[in-house]
């Protein structure tokens, strides 16, 4: 029996059922060791530190299987364990700063935005300076553009994973390119002598 | 496959191994809560009779709210109280 259900590749919403059902932790297992690089390493990328990332992993798979039966399916199971992992690293990155602004808007008074930056002007970065530009703008706007390029989330996902309004997530988007841009052209692109 | 995502395969090439105890450590996290769920699920009503006893109440109230008597008691059990003469 175990043989057959090691050959069967199961869905990640039949994984589920069946380890809801039957609490079996060859299921759990499966879904571990699918989603558990991804996590550690956007963990690792968020937190910076190694043993918080390995810390944060734990509660973070603590957190999905003890909230497994409230995974309603309306969202791709991937969307969801990130959304836990963005929120969990975006909280614990909170409790450590004093003031508690992580977002660009929350850092800056800045003001409203006239132009939108191009989805291009960060789609053609060169990945090594692109990991530099999102090393340098704040952790809140990082978190936004990964879940939107990286994990291909829609506005409606980032917000209800979030827990803000569609707009102020456009918002937040619209600030997060733009201060992307600006570290870009600060960083790398060479200044008229 | 857009740079964010050649970005986060390059991460996650550089990557240190997970230590295996945390797997270990979630799942037997879980057993254990589901454990302690079982214990409080199996008990908690007769808990829930005992302070009931303790505070002068009638314990049937809690663990018999229909008032059928237990399957010993095939004629909803003798009422309780003084009995008048």
């Amino acid at each position: 029996m175990e043989k057959i259900l090691q050959k069967m590749k199961l869905s990640d919403e039949e994984l589920i059922r069946h380890y809801l059902e039957t609490q079996n932790s060859r299921y759990f297992d499966q879904l571990y060791a699918k989603y558990s690089t991804k996590v550690f390493s956007k963990c690792i990328s968020l937190l910076k530190e190694e043993a918080a990332a390995q810390d944060a992993t734990q509660d973070i798979f603590l957190k999905i299987f003890l909230n497994l039966s409230k995974f309603g399916g309306k969202s791709k199971f991937s969307t969801w364990i990130y959304s836990i992992t963005y929120n969990y690293c975006i909280d614990l990155i909170r409790k450590k700063k004093k003031d508690g602004s992580i977002f660009s808007d929350e850092i800056e008074n800045a003001p409203d935005l006239a132009e939108e930056v191009p989805d291009s002007a960060l789609l053609e970065m060169e990945v090594k300076k692109l990991k530099v530009v999102l090393d340098t703008i704040p952790v809140g706007d990082k978190a936004v553009l990964l879940m939107k390029y990286q994990d291909d989330m829609s506005i409606k996902e980032i917000s209800d994973s979030l827990d803000k309004s569609e707009s102020a997530i456009k918002m937040k988007l619209k600030r997060a390119k733009h201060k992307a841009q600006k570290v870009y052209e600060d960083k790398f692109k060479q200044r008229p002598i | 496959m857009n740079n964010f995502q050649r970005l986060e395969e390059e991460e996650i090439d550089r990557l240190p191994d997970l230590p295996m105890g945390i797997a270990q450590n979630v799942n037997s996290t879980l057993g254990g809560m589901r454990t302690f769920g079982s214990i409080i699920e199996l008990y908690l009503a007769k808990i829930f009779d005992v302070v009931t006893m303790m505070a002068g109440g009638d314990n049937n109230t809690f663990s018999d709210p229909g008032g059928h008597g237990s399957p010993t008691e095939p004629d909803g059990g003798s009422p309780r109280g003084p009995m008048k003469s």
